[in-house]
């Protein structure tokens, strides 16, 4: 217990410590309230409860550990120990006041199993901070950065564990009867220091090590405002505040007219939850090391877009606020547009919207939302976008779809099967949306709808298809940051389904699955569709389809990231295959919400000049590991994408893509 | 009321009469036929009598001639101000151009200065009665709107090149020359052509060349036998997206889906497999040959002609006989 004097110093210090913290605190708090209004409050028990499981149970570590990366593991062990010191620091603190306000007044055993824990805590966090800075400075994986940074947080929290020690150390020998039964590492540092002939002084160097260790507390807790480690206070707010819909929905626009609102191209469009993903950021990189632009050599490493940003207005948080506060009325509160500046184009485009950042951060920031944002801005504002979309565009505002086929083509491909158009005749089960790519693009996206409709007739499915009337359902459109578009593609692929009475839907495009099922009932819309995946798999189960023959290829299979990470639907594709082929399917490295993007996505299917290597590339490279001889997907895409990989790898008679469809048309 | 004849804007280069002009001249010759017109040519330049013959050949009955040195090198303030007051003076039923890029330029600004009607892209043009009806393309000829109307001054079209076909009108008996001497002020006109460069089929810009040699996987790592190929043709060099990611050629040369579509009048694919991605860039070109060692290599649906067999065999063999002629036909003029 502190003498009056020190009391008063530390009351003194307490206060400080809190304004300087409410302070800095409150600088980031009103900088979030620049950004854009965003509805964020609903649900709050389910959001609560997400929260705190994740925290809790160390969910939000624990996802990414894999047998390349178990630092999620070595971070959880770090965040409860930590959190032992943290009460630990409390007790130590209140101490100082008044000497019984200390773990002993929960009782002696409690007492005693407090500090028992903490000893043990303390020798854990040591091991664990020594692999972490070996890992960071000497191994160094590539998504860890060595940064000084990294480095204070490190020796910090270090150096905690070790004054622990000493003030436990000097605090034994000071005190006649010792404050705890069962301090083993407590005893070894007094013994420690007994020889060193501290014994004599040890009550000077105890009161030195006590007020050593509250300053070290006290600086790194107004550190941790400055710093990357920000992340303890934002994350809990930033996975509270996560976005509770669909996750393959981007959100729309409203108000066109208005014009204010078209995309982001200032810091402050961003909406405040943006902004709070960027404090949340705790710089592990985990998002870079997924992203398929970045293993290809593309400039996009998303890590790096956080981190620019986060610099930007921290930066610039201090004019922008003054600013405000002036009353000026000049938009982005006089900073400019980031594309170019802090973010630049290249790194915009080459975003394939896959999702793998988003599903690998341990903090759920939105990615994508906010790249497709600032294309938005680019797109719609000022005209500057890749010269081959221009193309695109047109082509989908002419002819309703991207390749400029124009809607008769849409007719061609079943020439030959008996298919009912749904605008003659709705007395059908279900719609099958055959959707721009399967319909118009060749022939082997072509034979993919065909053997489609011939296994829904085997099944005895009665379906329609809307032929000419079908109109592209907006994803290029929409990924590309043509929002304005999209939304005229789909009001009137809506009104014209309202119109023939359409409710039920089947496809076998994961990106037209993917827009009907989360995306257009932001406009109203209230239809059902399945991808024919979960259709089928449901007919094999019940029997309605009789597989005739197995199939005995060594098959891999590639979840493609529209129906596989944006919908959930992995095991449907490999249920299926169980049931067609005899041998078992061969996993690549990364599957499930793992698997690497073909490259198609974010419009980049269309894009031209390519720096780096292909991503399709790299993805066959991981199939030719598996030994397989078919690669079987999905989606059309993705097939198209590992159809070009094979030819330009000049494997076409070694290894084959094909369609889950079409391997059950084959086989029943 | 104009007067029953139909003009058309001719166009030559190098001693030959632009394609587009003799097409216009046919569909002219026709609808005269129709409304008993006369079908007359506006020609513009310094030394241009040397046309005559052969736009007489085509059903030429009376040319404009304007033959001054300011016409000799085409420029748009002087040519627009000039037909602009031949349009005044005779008041012709229709003004006919090539949609090339001088007619694309003067259509339109003829038809404003004078407030006249203008369809561009004009597939067909027949009489109906005392009306004219005119075919025009929409949508890159994916469906045709007709006009059907009196016309009551001078129409102005423009035709795009290759959308009609040159069938010859018939020879007309005497060709009637008026020789017209437009009074130009000179300062009024705001451009000047000072100099006429050939673009280099090895710079020009894909899109726009009429001969494209492109190769594919199939040449190979050296791009020499396309190269020969391109030079002794003047052609330009396009080529597929393997070629582009292994540097074989530059990125603007790449023809497709991600790359340029291009419209030449020859395109000569040498070992292109033609996939949907490459074949997506070619669909307006005119001629193509294909060249693949493959029977059922998907580019041969496309290709007007195939040949079998191994490029770097064929390729010289094409390269000698281009070659050969043209040495032939040297000594013919120098005989």
């Amino acid at each position: 217990m502190l003498p009056i004097s020190g009391k008063i110093f530390l009351l003194l210090l307490i206060g400080f410590i809190l304004y300087l913290f409410s302070l800095r605190t409150r600088f980031l708090i009103r900088l979030l309230s620049l950004g854009k209004a965003e509805d964020r409050f609903d649900h709050w028990g389910e959001r609560l409860r997400y929260t705190l499981g994740q925290i809790l149970a160390g969910r939000c570590t624990l996802r990414n550990v894999c047998k390349w990366d178990y630092a999620g593991i070595g971070h959880l062990i770090l965040f409860y120990g930590f959190s032992l010191f943290l009460i630990s620091y409390v007790f130590h603190i209140a101490e100082g006041f008044y000497k019984k306000l200390s773990p002993a007044i929960f009782g002696t055993l409690f007492n005693n199993f407090f500090y028992l824990a903490l000893d043990m805590a303390g020798l854990v966090i040591i091991i664990v901070i020594i692999w972490a800075a070996i890992r960071r400075y000497i191994i160094k994986p590539e998504r860890l950065e060595s940064t000084l940074d990294a480095g204070i947080i490190l020796m910090v929290i270090f150096s905690l564990m070790l004054l622990n020690y000493g003030i436990e150390g000097f605090r034994l020998l000071t005190e006649t009867k010792p404050f705890a039964e069962w301090l083993f590492v407590g005893i070894v540092f007094s013994r420690f220091f007994a020889r060193l002939g501290a014994g004599e002084n040890s009550s000077i160097y105890f009161w030195i090590f006590w007020w050593l260790h509250i300053a070290v507390v006290f600086g790194f807790s107004i550190y941790v405002l400055y710093s990357k480690h920000l992340h303890i206070f934002a994350s809990p707010f930033n996975l509270f505040f996560r976005p509770m819909g669909s996750k393959g929905s981007l959100q729309p626009i409203e108000d066109f007219e208005k014009g204010d609102n078209l995309g982001v191209s200032r810091i402050v469009e961003l909406s405040w939850k943006s902004l709070l993903d960027l404090y949340a950021c705790t710089e592990c990189g985990r998002c870079t090391a997924s992203c398929p632009a970045s293993m290809s050599g593309k400039p996009l490493k998303p890590k790096e877009i956080i981190h620019n940003l986060k610099t930007h207005l921290l930066c610039s948080g201090k004019d922008m606020l003054f600013s405000k506060d002036q009353g000026v009325k000049e938009k982005g509160w006089g900073q400019q547009s980031m594309v170019g500046q802090i973010v630049t184009e290249g790194e915009l485009w080459a975003c394939t919207t896959c999702r793998a950042c988003i599903d690998v951060c341990p903090v759920e920031i939105e990615h994508v939302e906010r790249i497709v944002g600032l294309r938005r801005y680019l797109v719609m504002r000022e005209a500057r976008f890749p010269s081959e979309y221009k193309k695109i565009f047109k082509n989908l505002e002419i002819f309703g779809d991207p390749f400029g086929a124009g809607s008769l083509m849409r007719e061609e491909w079943p020439s030959g099967l008996e298919t009912k158009k749904a605008y003659q005749d709705n007395h059908i089960d279900v719609l099958l949306w055959v959707g721009c790519t399967g319909a118009l693009y060749d022939e082997k996206t072509k034979s993919v709808a065909v053997a489609t409709a011939k296994v829904l007739n085997k099944a005895g499915v009665r379906f329609g298809i809307l032929g000419k009337k079908e109109l592209c359902c907006g994803d290029p459109a929409r990924r590309m940051g043509n929002e304005y578009l999209f939304q005229k593609l789909a009001t009137r692929n809506i009104e014209m389904m309202r119109k023939l009475g359409i409710k039920k839907l089947v496809t076998f495009c994961p990106h037209c699955l993917n827009v009907f099922r989360n995306e257009y009932p932001q406009f109203g819309a209230d239809f059902e569709i399945v991808h024919i995946t979960e259709m089928m798999r449901t007919l094999l189960e019940n029997g309605k389809l009789q597989i005739k023959a197995k199939t005995a290829s060594l098959f891999t299979y590639h979840d493609p990231c529209y129906l596989g990470r944006y919908n959930q639907i992995h095991q449907q594709p490999r249920d299926i295959l169980e049931f067609v082929v005899s041998s078992t399917v061969r996993e690549m490295a990364l599957s499930r919400d793992r698997a690497l993007c073909c490259g198609a996505g974010g419009g980049n299917f269309w894009s031209g000049r390519t720096i780096g290597r292909r991503i399709e590339g790299l993805r066959i490279d991981q199939a030719i590991e598996t030994g397989s001889e078919v690669v079987v997907t999905a989606c059309p895409f993705c097939e198209i994408m590992f159809e070009s990989a094979v030819r330009e790898k000049g494997l076409e008679h070694s290894l084959k893509i094909t369609d889950v469809v079409q391997i059950i048309d084959q086989t029943t | 009321m104009t007067s029953k004849e139909i003009w058309i804007f001719a166009e030559y280069r190098d001693h030959e009469v632009a394609s587009v002009t003799l097409a216009m001249l046919s569909e002219a010759c026709k609808l005269a036929k129709q409304i008993n017109g006369k079908t007359c040519v506006c020609l513009m330049g310094d030394k241009v009598r040397e046309y005559l013959p052969l736009l007489q050949e085509h059903g030429v009955e009376k040319v404009y001639l304007l033959e001054r040195d300011i016409f000799e090198r085409y420029s748009l303030s002087v040519y627009v101000i000039a037909l602009q007051k031949l349009i005044v003076k005779y008041d012709p039923l229709i003004m006919m151009f090539g949609a090339t890029s001088y007619g694309s330029e003067l259509a339109p600004r003829i038809a404003a200065r004078l407030k006249l009607l203008c369809i561009t892209e004009m597939k067909r043009i027949w009489a109906s009665g005392e009306n004219l009806v005119i075919a025009k393309s929409c949508y890159d000829d994916k469906i045709y709107q007709n006009f059907d109307f009196r016309p009551e001054r001078t129409v102005v079209v423009t035709v795009s090149p290759g959308d009609m076909d040159g069938e010859k009108g018939d020879r007309a008996g005497e060709l009637e020359i008026v020789n017209e001497t437009i009074h130009m002020e000179i300062d009024r006109t705001r451009t000047r052509t000072l100099k006429s460069i050939r673009g280099d089929p090895k710079r020009i810009n894909l899109e726009e060349a009429d001969l494209i040699v492109a190769g594919g996987k199939g040449i190979g790592k050296e791009r020499t036998i396309i190269e020969d190929l391109a030079n002794i043709l003047g052609a330009s060099i396009g080529g597929t997206r393997p070629l582009v990611d292994d540097g074989t050629i530059q990125f603007e040369r790449q023809i497709g889906i991600t790359g340029r579509s291009v419209s030449p009048k020859l395109l000569i694919t040498c070992g292109i497999s033609g996939a949907r991605e490459f074949t997506a860039g070619i669909e307006k070109a005119r001629l193509i040959i294909a060249i693949n060692t493959d029977a059922k290599a998907p580019i041969l649906k496309f290709a007007h002609l195939g040949a079998i067999g191994d490029l770097h065999k064929i390729i010289p063999l094409i390269i000698a006989r281009v070659r050969n002629h043209k040495e032939n036909t040297k000594r013919g003029q120098h005989q």
